[in-house]
């Protein structure tokens, strides 16, 4: 898979977030993004357009993203889903590494992480 | 930070006026060498390494020297050496009031000499010991049983302001015990131990503003945009403080969504507190009630 071949979506509650994670999605040459404003939308839209790579907020409205990440891990157990909170405490790594997340990142997501994110995932 | 707390000082003992202090402020923000540029200018860091470590600012709740030291960029040396030139910002306030003629020298040497060694009356043995003296000391919150959390909360968010919007503003007031209304705000919960409800607003401008300064971006209205942004940067310091409140006392926070409200009004009980803050931009306020 080439770089340019992959889809990822991208789910906050924060436009701003959203705006900044997909400027640099673009630079990398992904162009295939979709987006999601809360964790409901997230389980969604996974369902419909199963992307390869979701970037997914923990604190978000309607459903948390780990009951996201748990529902979409369910739904396909292949899933590969990088949870981002500015809570980077211990108990929020353990929740995300037992619901089966791909990656966790503190948050303000930088441009270097998610490079290092999808070199892990094409090696994979 | 010490110049907001010594511009606080000078202001409240009434050696100079608000609009003095904001016209001296103002102009710091021109010739203010930051500590990154310092240590450019030395040839101690290289650009790179000045904008990784600003990065790595918005993750942890660390000094920049601190910071370029653990990374390798500077020695203890260097990093005492440019930090006493930043610690030389009450002279560069002094010297603004000075040269627009609000004070004489006579009168800076001696609210300098007083400052220092009222100072010195609430040193504590670290240096953030002493900062959060002298934080309590600002806010009047002496007699508050949850001083230490205030106190916590609101050093982090000030040091946050600095680092994200910049350090062009003073304080204007405290206020307890009162009903604080703001044009504009950003809510969000904390949940958990130290569970409490926390805003930042303002007027109109001082909204817009920090949403245009943490964005990086031109922002002119207050429309949704503007308000996830000024979400984000209050998302970013309860993020901050649970984590360092899971570091430091081993309690583990949570956070609700934030939400955005216009015409926001909060009750500050006796044991909760509102900081009111004048940017270059526009007036803004922090609210803070623990449960």
């Amino acid at each position: 898979m080439k770089i340019s071949d992959i889809t990822v979506m991208i789910c906050d509650d924060s436009p701003l977030v959203i705006k900044k994670t997909g400027n640099v999605l673009r630079k990398i040459g992904i162009n295939s993004i979709i987006t999601a404003s809360d964790g409901e939308e997230a389980v969604t839209q996974y369902k419909s357009s199963k992307p390869d790579l979701v970037f997914m907020d923990i604190v978000m409205p309607k459903k948390t993203g780990l009951d996201a990440l748990r529902e979409i891990r369910e739904f396909d157990p292949d899933s590969k889903v990088v949870m981002a909170s500015t809570i980077g405490t211990q108990s929020n790594l353990i929740a995300a590494i037992k619901e089966g997340a791909f990656e966790f990142l503190q948050k303000p997501i930088k441009e270097e992480d998610i490079l290092k994110v999808i070199n892990r995932m094409l090696k994979e | 930070m010490y110049t907001q707390l010594f511009g606080h000082y000078l202001l409240n003992n009434g050696i100079i006026g608000a609009d003095e202090l904001h016209a001296a402020l103002t102009a710091l923000t021109r010739i203010k060498v930051k500590l990154g540029a310092a240590a450019i200018d030395a040839g101690y860091m290289n650009a790179e390494q000045v904008e990784e470590v600003h990065e790595i600012q918005h993750t942890i709740d660390k000094r920049f020297g601190a910071i370029a030291v653990e990374k390798g960029y500077l020695t203890d040396e260097q990093a005492r050496s440019l930090l006493s030139r930043q610690k030389n910002s009450n002279l560069v306030l002094g010297q603004a009031l000075i040269d627009f003629g609000f004070i004489t020298n006579k009168q800076f040497e001696d609210a300098l000499n007083d400052y220092k060694r009222k100072a010195s009356l609430i040193n504590g043995d670290t240096e953030e010991e002493r900062m959060e003296n002298e934080m309590i000391g600002l806010l009047g919150i002496n007699d508050m049983p949850d001083k230490d959390f205030y106190a916590d909360y609101i050093l982090l968010f000030i040091r946050n302001l600095i680092r994200f919007l910049g350090d062009d503003f003073s304080f204007s007031g405290v206020s307890r015990n009162v009903t604080v209304s703001m044009n504009y705000a950003c809510t969000q919960e904390i949940t958990g131990p130290l569970s409490a409800t926390v805003a930042i607003g303002g007027t109109e401008h001082g909204f817009v503003g920090i949403a245009a300064r943490y964005s990086g971006e031109e922002l002119n209205e207050t429309d949704g945009y503007t308000k996830a942004c000024v979400g984000e940067l209050l998302n970013l310091q309860n993020g901050l403080f649970a984590v360092n409140t899971s570091n430091t006392k081993n309690e583990e926070l949570d956070l609700l969504p934030q939400e955005s409200f216009e015409k926001y009004m909060i009750n500050i009980p006796e044991n909760g507190i509102c900081v009111s803050l004048s940017f270059s931009f526009g007036d803004i306020k922090i609210a803070v009630v623990k449960h």
